[in-house]
């Protein structure tokens, strides 16, 4: 963008979220209109500034403290993380809005903390996605987890703040795995840069240990079957807005990890064997999260259980990778993927929180018959269903058909079968809500009050994840540039 | 041999203290045991020659977290005996196959944490055993980070950013348990021991000391060992013993007041980081011929926001000015 280059935005995007979470904290709830529009506006602008920056010029890197690596830390941004930071932007922007309406006025005691917590767990993204050093990543991780279990304990409920206990444990127990990897690879390397690191590890055993820790603790945090048991609670419980970022946002920030470090770190260190372990488990999570799914009583849990369903395809083609000639289109499937279930959940969960607004509660039972009361918010379900289900035009139809396309070509016949399986779960449990949604029988809530914000803001993100589709092919444009530039290691210094 | 005695005794003592907390049979035992650990890891950490660590385990580990783990233990204790009864029950109630069921589970976490402890030996045995880390380009960088202590260096300038964030950590960390601890009151002081003399003539000789103390940790935190985080864990103590103590809340120390101080380190060192930018520079370059004079400042800020936070963790907010008392009539 004319004027300011794509440092300055790079910074701005780490820097605006922190600064507007401490000036909500120090002034109060009175400045929580002005926080909430300064962040929706601001943001997502630097957010769009640093993406453009990344396209257009190729990767950056930057010096922080002017210290060159390995004594320094570097920012890194590529194509993966500006794109992942433009996610962040757009769902960050819808929440700001709904997050205003839901959460009611100053007055409300349960979102005193809701704009600091919010914001800092925005910049805490931002920051981990543009991380480019092992024990940077720790910090961020740290800053995301605290933020998150904050906000999951925010309406001091029994329910949820004994979910958001169980999620710092768990979540907790990942760092420190995480850690662990970290500390073996300084021990070894003597350095803590991605990139540098990238350059040294092999196939020796204190590498494939590492490799191993930092996996693990990622997977935790990224709720990978068996351990996702603490995200369906976690997640259910919190507020609408709080459950649409965790869901859409913070999960993928521990994938975003895997696939960076899978990438860029350990190519050399991964085991055939790891990787599929990895598969397997992503394949158990899709059967097992859409069957919860279809039997759940509650919405949000319905919601909930499919993003531990959706995340499962994330880890299902990690062995593609593996092949060579498919690495740029099994990256770019990726990235779509992560976008568009970001979108898409982010859309279902504010929905079902409008819904849940006018019927009281958001049991299954209650909410027959609620399309005659929230008309679009029931639209918009079914529209983020469609990216769910992996149906065209939308964004979850597109990276599919990369990555079935990707796995068909290297002759992995059993992922692409599971990935279709997937989709049919996937319209199983979307139109169980829907035949709840139009059933002809008299609906028990309100049908005068309508949360026009609620629904609509829902309904944005839905469409979203519709007109995500078009971006697979630019995105995979992208991908493809950056691969032949020789992306991260040929990136310049920033002096 | 005297040193390699004291060695093998401090790690036996240390792995004994650890197992009697994590295995003892009730709650106030495990967390007195935890303090003469955190004591001996400091000691620990000091043969290891890392005597940064050891201030800051000393402080934090081995007397402020004891002293968090004391007041929720008392906050445990103090649960409805309804709700204790309903635990006993449940408790009785659980059948044979249930306790099976457990010795289960630990046998199978026994399993996994040995495989899990071999396979972590395996890979340390394998590392290189001369690895100098980056600790040469530190030395060789020492006189433009302007800090003479390596470790400050490090924290305040070379890997500034995550000390930066670290902050956040806190101020996150302290935000999330305010949340939750809306109207519950501070740990009881009973009215017998609000008014003891001797914990008045105490609060009024240490509490001056450990100011003065921490004020000397900030400063020699440049060239020796110290910094913010030791001197704020010491000035939080003085804290505790002010809330222990009952101290009423000057005046003009307002909730709005009490956030400035939290965010103060965050803001200082925010805005240090960013203000540098003006003049060309990246993200917290400082100049060199400033650089001594900014972690000053930065660290005498971020002492007072560490000071605060973890004196909130643990009681709150000083008791309002001249408040009534609200447990005093109970006993």
């Amino acid at each position: 963008m004319i004027g300011v280059g794509a440092e300055t935005w790079l910074i701005l995007c780490i820097a605006l979220p922190f600064t507007l979470a401490v000036a909500a904290y120090v002034v109060g709830p009175r400045a929580n209109l002005y926080v909430a529009w300064l962040a929706g506006l601001a943001i997502p602008l630097a957010s769009a500034g640093l993406c453009y920056g990344v396209v257009t010029e190729g990767a950056i890197r930057y010096a922080v403290g002017g210290w060159d690596q390995p004594l320094g830390i570097a920012l890194h941004a590529d194509v993966l993380s500006g794109l992942m930071v433009l996610l962040s932007a757009v769902v960050g922007l819808v929440t700001c809005l709904y997050g205003h309406r839901y959460l009611g006025g100053a007055d409300d005691a349960s979102s005193r903390s809701y704009w600091p917590l919010w914001l800092m767990l925005w910049g805490a993204l931002n920051a981990l996605f543009l991380a480019g050093d092992a024990f940077n990543v720790y910090v961020t991780l740290e800053l995301v987890t605290l933020a998150s279990v904050g906000l999951v304990a925010m309406t001091g409920k029994a329910v949820s703040v004994r979910a958001s206990f169980r999620y710092l444990i768990l979540a907790l127990a990942g760092s420190l795995a995480y850690l662990l990897g970290v500390a073996l690879l300084y021990a070894q390397h003597g350095v803590l840069d991605l990139v540098m690191l990238g350059e040294q590890l092999g196939t020796d055993w204190a590498s494939v240990a590492a490799c191993a820790a930092v996996t693990v603790g990622l997977i935790l945090k990224a709720a990978l079957f068996p351990m996702h048991f603490w995200l369906p609670a976690a997640h259910g419980s919190a507020p609408a807005p709080v459950s649409a970022v965790l869901s859409a946002l913070v999960v993928k920030a521990s994938f975003y990890l895997v696939l960076r470090y899978w990438l860029d770190v350990f190519p050399a260190s991964v085991t055939d064997v790891g990787s599929f372990v990895l598969s397997g488990l992503g394949a158990a999570a899709i059967i097992w999260g859409s069957v919860q799914a279809l039997r759940t009583p509650r919405l949000k849990l319905l919601v909930a259980y499919s993003t531990v369903a959706q995340l499962g395809y994330l880890f299902l083609v990690l062995p593609l990778l593996r092949d060579a000639a498919q690495r740029d289109a099994v990256v770019t499937g990726l990235i779509c993927l992560a976008l568009a279930h970001g979108l898409a959940k982010a859309g279902a969960f504010m929905a079902a929180g409008a819904m849940q607004r006018v019927a009281g509660d958001d049991g299954m039972h209650g909410l027959r018959g609620v399309s005659v009361s929230t008309p679009v918010a029931v639209f918009a379900f079914a529209l983020a269903g469609i990216s769910l289900m992996g149906l065209p035009p939308a964004g979850g139809f597109g990276a599919k058909w990369v990555l079935l396309d990707a796995s068909i070509a290297s002759d992995n016949w059993l992922i692409a079968a599971i990935m279709l399986a997937g989709g049919l779960l996937a319209a199983g449990y979307i139109f169980r809500f829907i035949r709840v949604a139009f059933h002809t029988e008299e609906f028990a809530g309100s049908v005068v009050t309508r949360h026009r914000t609620l629904e609509w803001s829902a309904m944005a993100l839905a469409l979203a994840a519709l007109l995500m589709g078009f971006l697979v092919e630019p995105i995979s444009i992208w991908v493809a540039n950056a691969g032949a530039a020789g992306t991260t290691q040929l990136a310049e210094v920033v002096p | 041999m005297t040193v390699w005695a004291f060695d093998i005794l401090a790690l036996l003592a240390l792995v004994w203290l650890a197992w009697r907390a994590m295995t003892a049979r009730r709650i106030e035992v495990a967390v007195v045991t935890f303090l003469p650990y955190g004591l001996l890891m400091a000691l620990v950490w000091a043969r290891l020659r890392a005597p940064d660590i050891a201030i800051a385990e000393a402080a934090i580990g081995a007397g402020l977290t004891t002293a968090l783990l004391i007041a929720a233990a008392n906050r445990i204790r103090r649960r409805s005996a309804y709700e204790r009864a309903a635990d006993t029950a449940a408790a009785s109630s659980r059948s044979a196959d249930a306790r099976l069921g457990g010795w289960g589970k630990q046998l199978v976490g026994a399993v996994l944490a040995c495989v899990v402890g071999g396979l972590l030996a395996a890979a340390v045995a394998n590392l290189p055993a001369q690895q100098a880390g980056l600790s040469p380009q530190v030395e060789a960088n020492l006189s433009d980070s302007g800090a003479g202590n390596p470790v400050t260096a490090v924290l305040l300038n070379f890997r500034g950013y995550d000390t930066l964030l670290e902050i956040a950590v806190l101020l996150l960390a302290l935000i999330g348990v305010m949340q939750l601890r809306r109207e519950t009151p501070g740990p009881v002081v009973s009215a017998e021991q609000r008014h003891s003399l001797v914990l008045d003539s105490l609060v009024h000789v240490i509490v001056p000391l450990i100011v003065i103390v921490s004020g000397y940790l900030l400063w020699r935190g440049g060239d020796a060992p110290g910094g913010a985080f030791q001197a704020g864990a010491l000035l939080a103590g003085a804290g505790v013993l002010l809330i222990l103590n009952k101290q009423a809340r000057p005046a003009w120390l307002s909730a709005r007041v009490v956030r400035a101080f939290v965010a103060a380190g965050l803001l200082m060192f925010g805005g240090v980081a960013l203000n540098v930018m003006w003049t060309g520079r990246n993200l917290l370059e400082y100049p060199i011929e400033l650089a001594k004079p900014l972690i000053l400042a930065i660290e005498a800020a971020a002492t007072v926001s560490i000071a605060v936070i973890l004196t909130m963790l643990f009681g709150g907010v000083l008791t309002p000015h001249r408040a009534p008392s609200l447990q005093g009539g109970a006993s």
